[in-house]
Formats: structure tokens, sequence, C-alpha cells
């Protein structure tokens, strides 16, 4: 199979392999968009969750504080995010639809992606509290 | 059946009917140009025929094959309206997401986009982004290309690298649709016009353009 959207000629499964990677790299860099919006946005969520008086006092404050905010936290400031990105930036969605991926996909891929790193995160920072 | 087909490519969107049924049909190689007036669903057809709105009915095929809407991104290369690299990252950045090392050479191929693969996109005119963006989407070489006002905005120099470009392809066919309909006639071999949510075939003469309501009437152009 003669494959010619790498400039060259693949096999079908280099050329499968390589658009793998091109998937796994736009979903990484559609994660990298969001991020900092995600960060401010669930920062903003988690202050509003705390402030509802759910975080409480007592033994475990923090690893429930840690768990709210990745919970609540990433769950509304990833929607907040995807939100902003899309209206300030709709057309950059064609990137990501030129090479198969709907933009479903770009949203579950990046908030995997979102989800590890807060986890990873928080998993960090309970250990120096 | 031709290279590309579309039949009965039908959508209705918020209540409005804006296709019924239209047949759609490019040879191999073949450079077609689609005009018609605002609001008539040319760029609503080239989102149906990539696939980007699901509710759109009607079916692809492309070497005589059926194409289903989540498989025609292989097959169909398509250059929006809005434009799509980012424009907070460089153009080299930009090429590098939408085609990997081969958008980079092939900007780097052009004497004036190779000019401009440092810059960030934000502070590139708007005919300097199109024309990277033209480059970067005949890079994918796709069978089918779909060019959405490839030349609006564009300064006559850079159309005319973008007719010789187009020109000098041997393959792969395109539609193209373009209000400037000058530039659309010096490339295309073939003119259709969208009306009605329909397709009909037009010569390439002005009054043929003016009988299909497409152009005003002569001497009444103001």
């Amino acid at each position: 199979m003669i494959d010619r959207s790498f400039g060259t000629t693949l096999s079908e499964m280099e050329a499968a392999l390589f658009r793998l990677v091109r998937r796994v790299r736009l979903i990484w860099y559609f994660s990298c968009r969001l991020l900092s919006a995600n960060i401010i946005a669930s920062a903003v969520a988690a202050g509003l969750f705390s402030s509802m008086g759910a975080l409480g006092g007592g033994a475990g404050t923090v690893e429930r504080a840690l768990t709210a905010w990745i919970a609540f936290g990433v769950t509304l400031g990833f929607g907040a995010a995807v939100v902003l990105h899309v209206r300030r930036r709709a057309g950059e969605f064609h990137i990501y639809r030129s090479h198969g991926l709907r933009p479903s996909v770009c949203v579950v891929g990046a908030y995997v992606v979102h989800g590890a790193l807060f986890i990873g995160c928080a998993a960090v920072l309970s250990r120096f509290f | 059946m031709g290279f590309f087909t579309a039949d009965s490519v039908a959508v209705t969107l918020r209540g409005t009917r804006i296709l019924t049924g239209l047949y759609l049909s490019v040879a191999e190689g073949e450079r077609v140009g689609l005009l018609g007036v605002n609001g008539s669903g040319k760029t609503t057809l080239f989102r149906c025929l990539t696939g980007e709105i699901r509710d759109a009915t009607g079916v692809v095929h492309i070497r005589g094959r059926y194409v289903a809407p989540a498989h025609r991104w292989k097959h169909i290369a398509y250059l929006n309206q809005i434009g799509f690299l980012p424009r907070d990252r460089s153009v080299r950045k930009g090429a590098s997401l939408f085609a990997g090392a081969a958008g980079i050479r092939a900007l780097r191929e052009d004497e004036r986009a190779a000019s401009l693969l440092h810059r960030r996109v934000g502070a590139l005119s708007g005919g300097e982004r199109r024309y990277v963006e033209f480059l970067l989407v005949l890079q994918l070489d796709r069978d089918v290309t779909l060019l959405d006002e490839p030349f609006a905005q564009i300064e006559p120099l850079y159309v005319e690298r973008m007719h010789a470009v187009l020109r000098n392809r041997r393959r792969g066919s395109f539609v193209i649709t373009d209000h400037n309909h000058v530039d659309v006639r010096k490339v295309c071999a073939r003119l259709l016009i969208l009306r009605d949510g329909r397709i009909g075939e037009v010569a390439d003469r002005e009054s043929d353009l003016v009988a299909a309501h497409y152009l005003p009437p002569r001497g009444n152009s103001h």
C-alpha cells in the first residue's frame, strides 16, 4: 500500500503506526492547550466547593481536599476549559478532524490525560502534608 | 460513475433545509468550481462531504467504493473557511501538527512560505496565513481536496502562485468555491452552481452566471 500522507511510501502497518503516533501527539497537544485554563477553572471550582463547607476539619482534611479538587475541580474545570477553548479557537478542531479525530475523542483523551496528571500531583502533594 | 461522487446529499440545520438531495460528480484530476450566493450551502456541502455534519444524509463514493463518513478524512482534504492554524504558535509548529515533517518540508520548498516558518501565526497577515494553510492542505495529497474560499483576502501575487500550484497538480481532484468567480474560472475546467439546495452545471460564460442569478445583469451591478 502506498500512503502519501507522510511524504513517503509506507506499508499498511507502518502507515497505521504513524497515524496512531500522530493521533496520540495531537491528543497530547490538545490536552496541553487546555491545561492552564483547566488549572485556573479547577482552582476556582475547588475554592467554591471548599467554601461550601464540604471539606470540614479533622483528620484526613488534606486528602479530602485533594479528592474534592480532583473530583469536582477537574470535572467542572475541564468543562469550562473546553468551552473557552472552543469559543476562542473553533477552527483548530480542523487539525484534529483532518487526522480522523472527532472533537469528542479529543475531549475524552484530554480528560484522561488531565485526570492522570491531577491524580499524580495529588498523590505527590499528599506525601508532604 | 465518476472518480468522486456524492449522491442524495441532504441536510437540515436548525429546521432549515439547506441541501435537498444533490448530486456531485468529479472526474479524476479534475478541478471543479462551485459557485453560489451567500447562504446557498457551499460550506455546508463541504462539511457534509467530509463527514463533519453527522445529521447529513447521502452517500460518497471514491474510485467506485463507498466511503463511510468516519473514514472520509483518509480520502478528503478540506481547507476550511475560518483557518485552522493555532494563532499563538509558530507556523512551523502548526505545520508540524497538521502534516508532520512533510508539512514543514512543503513550506520550506516554497520561497514565500519558507520565510514565514518561524513567525507566529497570529502575526501573519490574513493572506499569508491563508496561503500557508492552502499549501499544508494540498500537502496532505488526498484523493479529493475541497477548498472553501481559498482566494479570499489574498493579494494578487499569492493568488497567481496558488493558481500555478493548482495547475501543476497532476494527482487528485479539486472542488473549489470562492466568491471571486474570476479566479475560480481561471483554474477550474468546469463550473457548477449551487442554488435552492441543488447543483446545476453552468457554462463558463458571464451570461450563464447572470441567468443563474449568480451575477447581476450587465449595467445593473450597483
